[in-house]
């Protein structure tokens, strides 16, 4: 049974996963949970909060408060994970809801996209094809309509030529298959869904459901739901949610999703659509990253409302905009051909949709000519041309103002979008422009006109420099409709998960928070109002702009400056944070290869393929313990205790792993090398092994998270082999020691 | 050290290592030093060069950028995107010779997406317009947009470089080939653009009518109408449209710096009302604001045509022909 359990660490608990035979799903149907918990120790009877993702043959199970990661970590050192795995396997078994729970091949949820008043477009992924069904209609118990098969488009992932890959995948290598359209970098196998339902009515809530043929695959659930757009032209309230710079994967961006989430459910009106303005996958746009830290992370959300996408630098390493391929291109559907609205674009690149009385703009600062003379402004001037909506936003990720983590009087990116893109959306009467990148929360006073290449300055080109808080100094004032250089506000929404940063004020700035978070944005008839909502679910700043008659536009010489910044002498470097779900590949206490008292020769060490027979077989912690290493505690001939150890472990899909980290406690300083590859050091200034020179002297202690570099390169299908090098700063140092384990993000 | 047992301390020191992930300071310059120390650590690696090449570019060091990713081309010779990326960085530099040559070996590398060949080519393209060889860039638009015909750019750059070489009746066939394909609005606007150029003036009015119709800021629309109404010679019908659009620009024109795209409308209009040096002097404005290639042309053409003609002579040539 103990083969068929793993655990993992999630957020602000762990996981149990066990992996459960045919045989035992009927038995585990006919459990009692209820009894069964009550019969189980305190401790665990109210941390475990619910069965999540029942997948084909596997329950997860998500435990919280009463174990934290590190807390955990301690208590299976110490316990043993035989004994947790055995309480733990038990409970398992215990949850009826597994039996009733579908077979579900899902690798990316159900999620929806390119909504307009009559069409919407769902998308999912699978591992291996199924036979898509989608069915809608406007009860969750009746879902009466069925999308043609001709109106759901199949792309797939299935490798090249001489690709190495799994039996099971290379089979899937049928003509019929290989003529699909191409998904640019998902993991092989996997075949993505897009599913185009029309002849929906306006402002109408439907529901919906996914079959693999006749098979249920979404639960049955008022969760699964999405709402047309209304008419064009339609005045009723809208929210919509905007955030930038999230796709972390750690814990700050869980926070303000659920801090945005409480927020609403406090307020009780539900979001309409939210629009993210890039860097949504860390790194580097990935397709594995965009899965981990953007889809499951945003499930929630994604699953009843649209997500309209900006593409960010970190995206731009992986997908280009000239060519419109890579892992954001397969990841969204946008329109380019007006079905929202807006001015037909051609590429998925930039483009435009309405919603109700509202225009929205998107645009590609990243990688396109942002030129006047380039097609992108010459498309966004047309398409302001026929924009005939009340309200006129624009999003996209570079901000023309910031003195965030990026500065715009300095940095080509931001000048050219100042200097290139603002003059034409203000002469086309823009109301808000949304960006990110720059990791803070800066927004504007009322504002037109600074397009200067040269440092931004506020003097004449503000236009209302009150705090727009129709609490405080009063909403700000424009005309009805869209008004050429009546004033727009800008908000730098990077703020929502990525590390903050700052170099300085922005003069044009009236607000300038440095704290995680994410804008609320509600546009009643002619007025607007947002709101910027921490990782608390806190307002901490209002604006509103009320758009009503022909108000007197007057330049201020002398407008209101924000405090001068002074930037801390010493900047605090911020923790790195662990991942907030992942698998242990190499638990704590484990037994390694280890080699003390010596060095070894190069670096063959390091490699897979080493002979280490002769090495110690010695379970960590490797710790000095006062002085004693490996219960000799040698040193080497040069002094400095210096420890190697190796040990293998196991991937099954290399290219579906976005990162690896060490969880780990050690002195004084390391270096990592995955498959013989240098993958991270610590502490250590120059070479390695019995050449190892500048140690640091490690201040704190603890374990810390320490992310491992390069992966994407290194790690291979199967076996891996993980070499550590520890050395001590000094001949005399007490605490030299290394515990480490091993995670891969979940 | 008591390694195990231990109470996590809510503090975590970080250790480093630029993953990648943002970190405190996602500034170019922190980028640059993060990437240059992974290097130190790591040795040379193509993805980081090329990551630290983007860097440097953001920050307009396009000679680091460019040395930076001729490195990571010797690490990876293979690597369509880097050799993508420095023949853009050496057309930039204004190194003609040595993009073609980068250029050259990006279409080399097996196995190259449609997507990217289409997007090497269109940099091939580029590099033949700064050499002059007009016909040659407008070859490597129509090879590009046969390896991906959804790209929007090199319709219009094909588009521009037909009605230079004089090829009209190609050009209008070539945009309602992208408007077919595309349905970009971009292309119908460009199409009417070929249409006026080639002195199609009733086709081009009845293309612009519901256009203007249907939009809200109209001063460009009008223009257009202007033009058509001129080759019909409905003077009067068109004079008042160039007024009317000349009060609009007028309106939507910034206080200070110039909006490029209004000042090549405004040049426009005042060129077909016979304003001509007030349209030479809209057309410089426009070219030191971004208007590129096309206000310096315009502006050139302006000045060349003054010089030919009187300008009583030039007003009619004006109306017939932009």
């Amino acid at each position: 049974m103990k083969k068929n359990l793993t655990y993992r660490i999630v957020r602000q608990g762990f996981a149990l996963v066990a992996k459960l035979p045919s045989p035992h799903l009927a038995r585990v149907a006919r459990w009692d949970p209820s009894l069964w918990m009550r019969r189980h120790p305190q401790g665990l009877r109210s941390s475990l909060v619910t069965a999540l993702q029942p997948a084909r043959s596997s329950l997860t199970l998500r435990f919280v408060k009463e174990f934290t990661a590190p807390s955990l970590f301690s208590q299976l050192t110490r316990s043993g994970l035989g004994r947790w795995a055995r309480w733990l396997w038990l409970l398992a078994v215990s949850v009826p809801a597994l039996a009733q729970n579908p077979h579900r091949p899902f690798t990316r949820l159900p999620y929806l996209q390119g909504s307009s008043p009559t069409q919407i477009h769902v998308l999912w992924r699978t591992e291996g094809p199924i036979q898509p069904v989608v069915r809608w209609g406007t009860r969750p118990d009746r879902l009466d309509q069925t999308v043609p098969l001709a109106a759901i488009v199949t792309r797939a992932s299935l490798g090249t030529n001489g690709q190495p890959m799994l039996p099971q995948w290379q089979s899937l290598r049928t003509p019929e298959n290989l003529s699909l359209p191409k998904l640019h970098s998902a993991p092989i196998g996997t075949f993505q869904y897009e599913a185009h339902i029309e002849g929906l009515s306006p402002d109408t809530v439907y529901y919906y459901g996914v079959f693999n043929g006749s098979e249920r695959l979404t639960a049955e659930s008022p969760e699964q739901r999405f709402q047309t757009q209304p008419q064009p032209g339609t005045v009723r309230p809208y929210r919509f949610w905007v955030l930038g710079d999230s796709g972390t994967g750690r814990e700050a961006q869980r926070a303000v999703h659920e801090g945005m989430q409480a927020w609403v459910k406090q307020d009780g009106r539900p979001l309409d659509f939210w629009i993210h303005v890039g860097d949504m996958a860390y790194g580097t746009g990935r397709d594995v990253e965009f899965q981990s830290r953007f889809f499951e992370s945003y499930q929630t959300t994604l699953r009843n409302s649209v997500c309209w996408p900006a593409m960010g630098n970190h995206e731009g390493h992986t997908s280009k905009g000239s060519t419109g391929i890579g892992p954001y291109y397969d990841a969204y559907w946008v329109p380019t051909r007006a079905e929202s609205g807006g001015l037909a674009s051609g590429t998925e690149a930039y483009y435009s949709f309405d919603h109700g009385n509202i225009h929205f703009i998107c645009l590609d600062s990243h990688d396109l000519d942002r030129k006047p003379s380039g097609a992108m402004a010459k498309w966004l001037k047309a398409d302001l041309e026929k924009a005939k909506a009340e309200w006129l936003i624009a999003f996209w990720h570079h901000p023309p103002y910031t003195k965030g983590s990026h500065d715009s009087d300095k940095e080509a990116d931001l000048i050219e979008v100042r200097h290139h893109l603002l003059p034409i959306l203000e002469s086309g009467g823009v109301d808000l422009v949304l960006t990110g990148h720059s990791h803070i929360y800066e927004r504007s006073m009322l504002m037109d006109g600074a397009y200067s290449t040269n440092a931004t300055v506020a003097e004449n080109f503000i236009l209302d420099d009150g705090d727009g808080d129709p609490r405080g100094d009063g909403a700000y004032r424009k005309g009805t409709g869209l008004r050429p250089h009546e004033g727009a506000v800008q908000v730098v929404a990077g703020h929502s998960g990525a590390s903050l940063g700052r170099v300085g004020t922005s003069p044009v700035m009236r607000r300038t928070l440095v704290e995680h978070g994410s804008l609320l944005v509600d546009v009643e008839g002619d007025t607007l109002v947002g709101r910027m909502i921490n990782r608390e679910g806190v307002e901490r700043d209002r604006f509103s702009l009320v758009k009503r008659g022909a108000p007197l536009v007057r330049r201020l010489s002398l407008p209101w400056q924000p405090p001068e910044y002074k930037a801390p002498e010493k900047a605090t470097k911020s923790p790195y944070p662990p991942p907030l779900d992942h698998a242990v590949l190499i638990p704590a206490g484990a037994e390694w290869r280890a080699l003390s008292g010596a060095h070894p020769q190069g670096s063959l060490w390091t490699q897979p393929g080493f002979d280490d027979s002769t090495w110690l077989l010695a379970k960590a912690p490797f710790n000095s313990g006062r002085g004693r290493l490996l219960g000799e505690g040698r040193a080497s001939k040069e002094g400095r205790p210096s420890l190697y150890v190796r040990r293998q472990f196991t991937v099954t899909q290399a290219d579906a792993v976005t990162e690896l980290g060490l969880w780990v406690d050690y002195a004084d300083g390391i270096i990592v090398y995955l498959n013989g590859q240098e993958v991270t050091r610590v502490n250590v200034g120059r070479s390695s092994g019995r050449n190892a020179q500048g140690i640091k002297l490690r201040e704190d202690s603890g374990a810390v998270y320490v992310p491992l570099g390069s992966i994407a390169r290194f790690l291979v299908d199967g076996v891996n082999v993980l070499a550590i090098e520890c050395h001590a700063h000094s001949e005399g140092a007490i605490d030299f020691g290394l515990n480490p384990a091993l995670w891969m993000e979940d | 050290m008591a390694l195990i047992g231990r109470r996590i301390r809510s503090s975590l020191l970080c250790a480093i290592l630029c993953l990648g992930v943002a970190r405190a300071h996602d500034s170019p310059e922190h980028q640059i030093e993060a990437l240059s120390e992974r290097l130190i650590r790591d040795g040379d690696s193509a993805d980081v060069l090329l990551e630290r090449a983007i860097e440097y570019r953001v920050l307009g060091k396009l000679k680091e950028a460019a040395r930076d990713l001729q490195r990571a081309v010797r690490l990876a010779p293979g690597d369509s995107l880097v050799l993508l990326e420095l023949a853009q960085i050496e057309l930039q530099r204004g190194r003609v010779t040595e993009a073609l040559l980068w250029v050259r070996r990006a279409l080399q590398v097996p196995g190259l997406a449609t997507g990217e060949r289409a997007a090497i080519l269109m940099i091939r393209s580029h590099c033949r317009a700064a050499q002059g060889s007009k016909l040659e860039a407008l070859d490597d638009c129509s090879e590009a947009l046969r390896w991906n015909p959804q790209l929007i750019s090199a319709y219009l750059e094909r588009s521009s470089w037909q009605q230079r070489l004089h090829r009209p009746h190609e050009r209008i066939l070539g945009l309602e080939e992208g408007i077919r394909r595309t349905g970009a609005g971009l292309l119908v606007v460009e199409r009417i653009e070929a249409l006026l150029d080639e002195g199609q003036w009733q086709q081009a009015l009845e293309a612009i009518e519901p256009e203007l119709t249907s939009s809200r800021l109209q001063g460009t629309w009008k223009i257009r109408r202007a033009r058509a109404l001129k080759g019909l010679s409905r003077r009067t019908e068109a004079e008042r449209d160039l007024q009317s659009a000349l009060e609009e620009i007028e309106l939507r024109m910034p206080r200070v710096v110039k909006d490029s795209s209004l000042l090549m409308d405004r040049a426009l209009a005042r060129e077909l009302l016979g304003q001509t040096e007030a349209a030479i002097h809209d057309y410089k404005l426009a070219a030191g604001c971004g208007g590129g290639d096309e206000a310096v042309e315009a502006g050139r053409r302006l000045r060349r045509t003054l010089r030919r003609w009187p300008p009583w002579e030039w007003h009619v040539q004006a109306g017939l022909k932009h």
